[in-house]
């Protein structure tokens, strides 16, 4: 499976890199919302976490420049560290398919819900 | 006569004359032998007669009689007859040829002493007729000297009179003037005694009834008034009425003359009317009040008015009586006039001053009170500002008073009295223009309430501010955390076969954990909302907040006694734990080594609350700053260590859920915060 992670911040992206790469996914990271964008047509990843909060283009911008059949085909697990201003029903009206606040309690739990939307 | 006079002239000395003027009387015989030889002797025009003795007339006053007697007993009865009627008359007697004892008897009875013997040797006759007419003439000037000299004094004896009579009328003159002098003196002492009486009333009262009292002299009067039109409106008549003096106000005017007017009829008839009862005659004399009117009352008008039956000519002895008080009735009734505005004065301005809402008083450079409205002390007593205002023997805290007086201008600082913050305005009062300001008006605006919402709305903004700040570092944070966090749990799960890395891994993810929670709380901290009320108890607050304190409270023994487990409050629990979290961080924090840190609950069924008790073995906290510690921004900490909020902020939670907060502390011996919590639906 392809997974794109779309975070700013660069040890998120490793983390969560290594976590999907140990569990036997194909991983490609961007550092912001255009770089994030451009990969994301370019790879169509099977799953995308994006945080919400980036430089460039926001995560919800990023949802909205993408083609609609793009984003269909695609899983995606949205990532904030406000958990006041979205929550799982704001992110599920943009488009996605999970929400998660960010700081994460267990690396692999994210993983693992993360296969487990892959295997829907 | 004048025949005779010339005659005798030569003869006779001049005072002769005098002599002559009274005739000679022959008084004759049987014969007319002697008036023959009389008439030869003198001449022709010499004035004599021959009178019949019988028939002798009392009224001829001669100077000579000449009696030819043939007997002595004849000579003897004609001179005593004569004798009697003519005692200055000088007698010649002839007798014929008389005895020496007739003789004798003639000469020692009746004083005769001429006698010639018959017949007449003329030349003897001449000689004894002019001896007798120097005799006659002798004793005629020595009557005539007599009765000059009796007719003299008599004259002497009127004069004398007149003198008397002289001086009795200076003598009653003198007492008279002596008398109107002691009367003028009199009247000056009484005028006086009235000006000294006017001296000392202190009222138009006391005025009307000095001016009665003075009037009592006169008849015929009734009693005085005073009219006083200093309004443009109304008149005030100051009357006597049975015992008292009675003070109206008319609410009309009356047209008055400039000068006394001994029959006022105009203002009879309007003052009858005003006052309702007949009047019969009003006499008024303007009162000159020079003062009042160079103060501003240039319209003013004063009249002594006074009732009176009397004449116009009687009239005018009242009139000078007056006119000569009136000078002196004048000088008072401005004096009262002014007194009575003065008291206005000052009475309107204490009202204005004691009806501000704001405590106002003036101070001198040493604190002493001057003056002060109500709002800044009930009493008036001379003591100083902090004494009266502020109840304290130093000045307040915060006064600038004295610089105020330095600078010369109006100063504004705050000062606190007990519970209460002043806003005080200082506006020194410079009486010269280059002089030194020496005192000052102090209002003082009651910014308590104020200053509270002021605090609030600081506290807030800075809370938002802070919850904004701290949303930002939480996001900033978050996400290194988590990826630290994240990464770490990777490598743990990766290196199982190096366990002292593992180990380290397990550190760092433990730190990263502990980091994110305290991300969590400061974010909950800062949101201020806090969520919804939740029933639970103290103990289990605590007992969830006490994992975070591990690291402050490992240095300190500590004992836990949690009693409360079985009543239920409702709270914001997050709320709640920040506020025990911050009390045992106190503690903790106060106890510079290690310490006793005691912590229990309880539960008072009576008060219907739960109490939380933090006890430390810290310094305490000072008398002085007891008052202040649950002030926002008060921190004995150092610049970074404490935002002087967590106490505010506790005490504004604990309050906020129905509670109260509060400390108690000896300085030396730690302090105990308690914290009280209702039960909840009471009882």
């Amino acid at each position: 499976m392809k997974v794109l992670i779309v975070d700013d911040e660069p040890l998120v992206r490793r983390s969560l890199g290594r976590a999907c790469k140990t569990a036997g996914h194909e991983v490609y990271e961007a550092g912001d919302g255009r770089e994030g964008l451009e990969l994301w047509t370019k790879v169509s990843p099977d799953l995308v976490f994006l945080d919400v909060l980036m430089p460039g283009l926001t995560g919800p911008q990023v949802l909205e420049a993408l083609p609609t059949e793009v984003r269909k085909a695609t899983k995606i697990i949205m990532m904030s560290a406000f958990s006041g201003q979205h929550n799982m029903q704001s992110a599920l009206q943009m488009g996605a398919d999970l929400f998660i606040s960010k700081p994460f309690e267990d690396i692999f739990t994210v993983v693992k819900m993360a296969e487990g939307l892959m295997n829907k | 006569m004048n025949g005779i006079q010339k005659n005798f002239q030569k003869e006779f000395s001049k005072r002769t004359t005098q002599v002559l003027e009274r005739p000679l009387v022959l008084l004759h015989d049987d014969e007319d032998t002697l008036f023959r030889l009389i008439q030869e002797i003198f001449s022709q025009d010499v004035y004599f007669r021959q009178v019949e003795l019988r028939k002798y007339e009392a009224g001829l006053n001669p100077a000579l009689v000449v009696i030819r007697a043939r007997h002595v007993q004849d000579a003897a009865s004609l001179m005593h007859t004569l004798r009697a009627k003519n005692p200055l008359t000088e007698y010649i007697v002839i007798g014929s040829q008389w005895s020496l004892s007739q003789m004798m008897e003639l000469v020692n009875g009746y004083k005769i002493h001429r006698l010639l013997a018959f017949p007449i040797n003329q030349e003897r006759l001449k000689e004894a007729i002019k001896s007798a007419l120097v005799g006659y003439e002798y004793s005629f000037s020595r009557s005539l000297l007599h009765k000059e000299a009796t007719t003299q004094n008599k004259n002497l004896e009127v004069l004398n009179a007149n003198l008397e009579k002289i001086v009795e009328d200076r003598t009653l003159h003198i007492q008279a003037s002596k008398e109107e002098e002691e009367q003028r003196l009199n009247q000056l002492r009484h005028m006086i005694r009235f000006i000294k009486d006017l001296a000392l009333i202190s009222s138009i009262d006391e005025l009307l009834l000095l001016v009665r009292k003075e009037l009592r002299k006169f008849s015929k009067i009734g009693e005085p008034l005073i009219l006083f039109q200093t309004h443009k409106e109304w008149s005030e008549v100051y009357s006597y009425q049975s015992g008292s003096v009675f003070h109206s106000r008319l609410r009309q005017k009356f047209s008055l003359s400039e000068s006394v007017n001994l029959h006022d009829i105009d203002l009879t008839r309007e003052m009858a009317n005003a006052i309702g009862r007949p009047i019969a005659r009003m006499t008024t004399i303007p009162i000159e009040t020079q003062l009042m009117k160079r103060v501003g009352y240039s319209e003013s008008q004063v009249r002594l008015c006074i009732e009176t039956s009397m004449r116009d000519e009687e009239s005018r002895s009242l009139i000078e009586f007056l006119q000569v008080r009136l000078q002196a009735i004048a000088v008072t009734v401005d004096r009262l006039l002014l007194e009575n505005e003065l008291v206005n004065y000052s009475y309107r301005w204490e009202k204005t001053f004691d009806g501000l809402r704001d405590p106002i008083s003036i101070i001198d450079h040493q604190y002493n009170v001057l003056r002060a409205n109500r709002k800044f002390s009930d009493k008036i007593i001379q003591e100083k500002c902090y004494q009266v205002f502020a109840h304290r023997e130093s000045p307040c805290e915060g006064c600038e008073l004295q610089q105020s007086l330095l600078e010369r201008k109006s100063w504004t600082y705050q000062i606190i009295n007990g519970q209460k913050t002043y806003e005080v305005h200082s506006y020194p009062i410079q009486f010269q223009s280059d002089g030194q300001a020496t005192n000052v008006i102090n209002q003082y605006v009651d910014i308590t309430e104020a200053r509270e919402i002021y605090i609030r709305l600081l506290q807030s903004e800075k809370m938002g501010a802070l919850g904004l700040l701290a949303g930002n570092i939480a996001h900033e944070l978050n996400n290194p955390l988590t990826g630290l966090r994240s990464l770490a749990q990777v490598l743990i799960a990766q290196e199982k076969a190096r366990p002292q890395l593992q180990s380290d891994l397990q550190e760092i993810e433990k730190a990263a954990a502990r980091s994110q929670e305290i991300i969590k709380n400061l974010m909950e901290f800062s949101k201020g909302g806090a969520g919804e009320l939740v029933t639970t108890t103290l103990d289990e607050v605590v007992n969830r907040t006490m994992p975070m304190l591990k690291s402050v409270i490992r240095r300190h023994r500590y004992q836990i006694n949690l009693n409360a487990q079985a009543a239920r409050i409702k709270v914001f629990p997050a709320m709640l734990q920040q506020v025990v979290f911050n009390l045992i961080n106190n503690a903790c924090q106060a106890m510079m080594e290690t310490g006793n840190l005691f912590i229990e609950t309880n539960v008072d069924r009576e008060k219907s609350a739960v109490y939380l008790t933090v006890q430390d073995s810290g310094p305490g906290i000072p008398m002085e700053i007891q008052s202040k510690i649950f002030e926002p921004f008060f921190t004995t900490k150092k610049e970074g260590q404490g935002t002087g909020l967590g106490l505010s902020f506790s005490r504004d939670v604990v309050r906020n859920m129905g509670g109260e907060i509060r400390v108690e502390s000896t300085p030396g011996h730690g302090a105990k915060f308690i914290v009280e919590i209702p039960i909840a639906g009471g009882k």
